[in-house]
């Protein structure tokens, strides 16, 4: 069996996992992700829009982590890993890209914040007819790009960076 | 040794199911999501009394949407009001949708649109049949006011009584027309009234019609004939009310704007009148 065998079933399983969670993405940001009421009116608010109303409340530093951490930083995961497997089959710097894959695989357990505040908000806010928050469909395409992007990142090992490939890319394993 | 024999499966890994199939849900939750959101619309209104955000917006008695805000034009002379209209309801917003604001109407001899006393007040939609529309002019009275639906004629008269705005035009006693603003006229003398009468009975108002005030009701007591009491309609009495007749031979049609005096009690024989109006 080739050395390479497992390395592009793995890499196959790690792209069509980041394929998936980049499709999540797109509805993840232009949806609501939850839904304020309060004294019976109220509208759905996407990610973007949260950003924006924090920034015209006057707390632009709030506004940045959030369009940080929400916006920036699953884009970069998704980014950064499809780099990393795309210079994997023929890689000539496998410190650079080990690097990147572990601060992505590190960050991958803090992107879960914005899908446990929606929630917590959702459990906690619930004062009938008063203020009430309901989570949009926004966060559940939001928490399942955020799953995604960690199983892609699990289902490539960066050991097969320093392999040498035989006969680079993949052929025919798929 | 044997070498294992390596396959080379035709199809595709299943594993790439999982992007189709996130491709096709996520897909259909953004058309689902998207197509489902609510129609902004805008509505412009020269008073906004009473209305806040998430009063509702009406038709048929039924909630349709809602209003998002509402924010003062740049000259200060207009209050621009934001509305979402459900999906459902979409069709509501089309290019000659008339859309007023429903107040609570207190009086004597009756009490209209009382829910609004407790709900608060709303803005009815009475949509049009135009293209589809974002941006509304919104009326200040509801349409059966209106004056630019229906003959608009001027009735000048000493006093104005109790001839209040909304107050209705009876033809026989059958309510066929209101009446709309009333202004003192230019040297002061009178008061000059506006009345609409509806577009179908426009054609009973002739150059030579008689307008009266039918509110109050006539005592007439005489030494040998005992007390008389007229009075047109209790609603008429209570309210207060123009009543209008048309002689026998009926003069041309009257045009909009004409100028009728507006007479204190009808003579006897005007009630009399029964003219054969041709109707198209």
């Amino acid at each position: 069996m080739k050395p390479n065998a497992p390395a592009a079933q793995q890499r196959t399983l790690a792209w069509s996992l980041l394929l998936a969670a980049t499709v999540w993405l797109v509805p993840a940001n232009l949806l609501p992700i939850m839904a304020v009421t309060e004294a019976g009116r109220g509208k759905p608010t996407t990610i973007a829009d949260g950003i924006w109303q924090l920034f015209e409340a006057g707390m632009p530093g709030i506004a940045i982590i959030v369009f940080v951490a929400s916006l920036l930083v699953p884009l970069f995961k998704v980014l950064v890993l499809a780099v990393i497997y795309w210079r994997a089959a023929r890689e000539n710097n496998p410190l650079l890209s080990t690097r990147a894959y572990r601060l992505v695989y590190w960050i991958g357990r803090w992107s879960m914040l914005d899908v446990f505040v929606v929630a917590l908000l959702a459990a906690v806010v619930e004062f009938g007819s008063l203020a009430r928050v309901e989570p949009g469909p926004g966060v559940l395409a939001f928490a399942l790009a955020v799953v995604l992007t960690m199983l892609s990142a699990h289902a490539f090992s960066p050991q097969q960076l320093w392999l040498q490939d035989t006969d680079g890319a993949d052929h025919g394993y798929t | 040794m044997d070498t294992p024999e390596v396959k080379h499966s035709r199809w595709p890994s299943p594993i790439w199911l999982v992007p189709l199939v996130s491709l096709l849900v996520a897909g259909w939750l953004l058309y689902d999501q998207l197509l489902q959101r609510d129609v902004q619309i805008e509505i412009t209104f020269e008073n906004g009394s009473g209305i806040k955000p998430g009063v509702d917006l009406r038709y048929r008695g039924v909630p349709v949407g809602s209003v998002d805000e509402i924010v003062l034009s740049d000259d200060l002379k207009h209050v621009t009001v934001h509305a979402n209209l459900n999906r459902d309801a979409e069709k509501l917003a089309r290019e000659k949708s008339r859309f007023w604001i429903v107040e609570p109407e207190l009086g004597i001899a009756g009490a209209r649109n009382l829910d609004t006393l407790v709900s608060g007040k709303y803005i009815a939609v009475e949509p049009g049949d135009g293209e589809p529309e974002k941006t509304f002019e919104g009326l200040e009275t509801p349409p059966e006011q209106q004056p630019n639906l229906g003959l608009k004629v001027t009735l000048v008269a000493d006093h104005l009584g109790s001839l209040k705005k909304g107050r209705h035009i009876y033809y026989r006693d059958l309510q066929v027309g209101t009446i709309g603003d009333s202004e003192l006229s230019q040297d002061g003398r009178f008061v000059e009234i506006q009345v609409i009468i509806e577009p179908k009975y426009a054609k009973l108002v002739r150059s030579n019609t008689r307008f009266w005030n039918s509110s109050g009701l006539t005592v007439d007591i005489g030494l040998f004939k005992g007390a008389e009491v007229q009075a047109s309609s209790l609603e008429n009495l209570l309210r207060g009310g123009i009543s209008f007749a048309t002689p026998p031979e009926p003069g041309p049609l009257a045009q909009a704007g004409e100028r009728f005096d507006l007479y204190k009690q009808p003579e006897e024989d005007w009630l009399e009148w029964a003219p054969i109006m041709k109707w198209q």
